[in-house]
């Protein structure tokens, strides 16, 4: 469906797929620009920016009102995986119906699966098309990758980001103030911009994308209580050697802190029979722990005298034993 | 929240096992052990679906100072 389409017809199609926005359409002057439909006209998918005092966009899903961040995921996702086409101008999107059936039936799974903030998502982003934006997009837009770190949860707080990348991408637009909103929220001026930028800072969204306050994130698939005592024996041993050297520990303090570790899950001999394996290992583990993060802590006890003497030792595992 | 002994799985079907737990001005850390892998070993930030790991020194050595006092050492 291309630009120049017949805006009754246009309106007509809307007016059939959605046949509750029709009374709500009345008396409203109300600028389709998009319809999005699948080959087989099954599914439609469609934009509608209203014009007005509320800037209110909207897109529709078969009738039903979806979040632009949720259309783009629907849109993003079938197209990595399936055989969703976007024109060139966005007007039109080739669905095979039944891919995107499945897709819809497992839809609230393959959310699960997607991330817009992927450093790859966000570079595209700004090699596709952010340059061809004035210098006040830009602006907003280079704070972003730094959300590709950032944790989940703010992630969410800040779907307003993906919907003002979303906006731009769909709309072409440049009135990045009437475009950023929150979900579901009202539509934020320039004011709430700058201040929402502050937030961010305040947030160490900065900090965290840039790796300085926190590094990879993990997703939680499942969780449940461990039946090991002796992992949880060794994951002490470890912390306790991490915060003993942390502050110079001396060579018998360690000695005397695994001791006291050892004794307080041993169940008999097991334990005690491996401490010295168990003391060596968790000292190379610390070694490891304190190179990576701590190196330039300022209480950061020399280890090297530690490397000296674990020298042929710390490679050995204590689950062996 | 997770807990001491929690053994909690995660993407890559690794395995961590949290070995300590503390919270700091209002974030929740613990410190986790990969139980396949056990020198790597991390403190984390997390929520109820994900972690992430610290390397900022400041909150690490302040997660360190918490664990020696809570332990008495």
């Amino acid at each position: 469906m291309s630009d120049n389409i017949n805006k009754l017809d246009v309106f007509n199609k809307f007016k059939e797929i959605c046949p509750s926005y029709e009374e709500d359409m009345l008396g409203t002057e109300i600028q389709i620009l998009k319809v999005i439909e699948n080959k087989h006209e099954k599914f439609n998918l469609i934009y509608v920016p209203k014009t007005g005092q509320n800037n209110v966009d909207k897109i529709l899903m078969q009738g039903e009102e979806v979040k632009p961040v949720l259309i783009e995921s629907i849109i993003k996702e079938y197209n990595e995986c399936c055989t969703l086409k976007i024109s060139e101008s966005l007007d039109k999107v080739l669905i095979d119906t039944d891919e995107f059936n499945d897709f819809l039936i497992n839809g609230s799974q393959s959310f699960e699966k997607i991330d817009f903030f992927e450093q790859e998502y966000i570079r595209d982003v700004n090699s596709s098309f952010l340059e061809k934006y004035n210098a006040r997009n830009i602006e907003i837009i280079n704070k972003y990758p730094m959300l590709a770190s950032a944790p989940r949860e703010i992630k969410d707080e800040l779907n307003v980001i993906t919907n003002l990348i979303v906006m731009l991408k769909l709309e072409k637009k440049y009135e990045v103030e009437s475009l950023v909103r929150l979900p579901n929220g009202p539509v934020l001026e320039e004011k709430d911009i700058d201040k929402f930028h502050e937030n961010l800072i305040e947030l160490d969204i900065i900090q965290e994308a840039q790796g300085k306050k926190s590094g990879k994130e993990y997703k939680i698939i499942s969780k449940k209580k461990n039946e090991d005592d002796k992992d949880l024996l060794i994951g002490m041993s470890i912390l306790g050697s991490i915060s003993v050297m942390h502050e110079g520990a001396s060579l018998e303090s360690l000695i005397k802190y695994h001791d006291n570790i050892s004794s307080k899950f041993s169940n008999g001999t097991e334990y005690k029979s491996n401490s010295c394996h168990l003391f060596s290992y968790s000292i190379y583990a610390s070694i490891n722990y304190m190179n990576k993060y701590l190196k330039d802590s300022k209480k950061y006890t020399d280890f090297s005298d530690f490397n000296n003497i674990l020298i042929g030792k710390g490679e050995r595992d204590v689950r062996s034993k | 929240m997770l807990e001491v002994n929690d053994v909690i799985t995660v993407k890559d079907n690794e395995k961590y096992l949290v070995v300590y737990t503390k919270e700091i001005e209002g974030k929740s850390y613990a410190f986790l052990i990969n139980k396949n892998n056990y020198s790597f070993n991390m403190f984390s930030q997390y929520n109820s679906n994900s972690f992430a790991e610290v390397n900022d020194i400041e909150i690490i050595e302040k997660l360190l100072m918490c664990f020696k006092k809570d332990k008495g050492i």
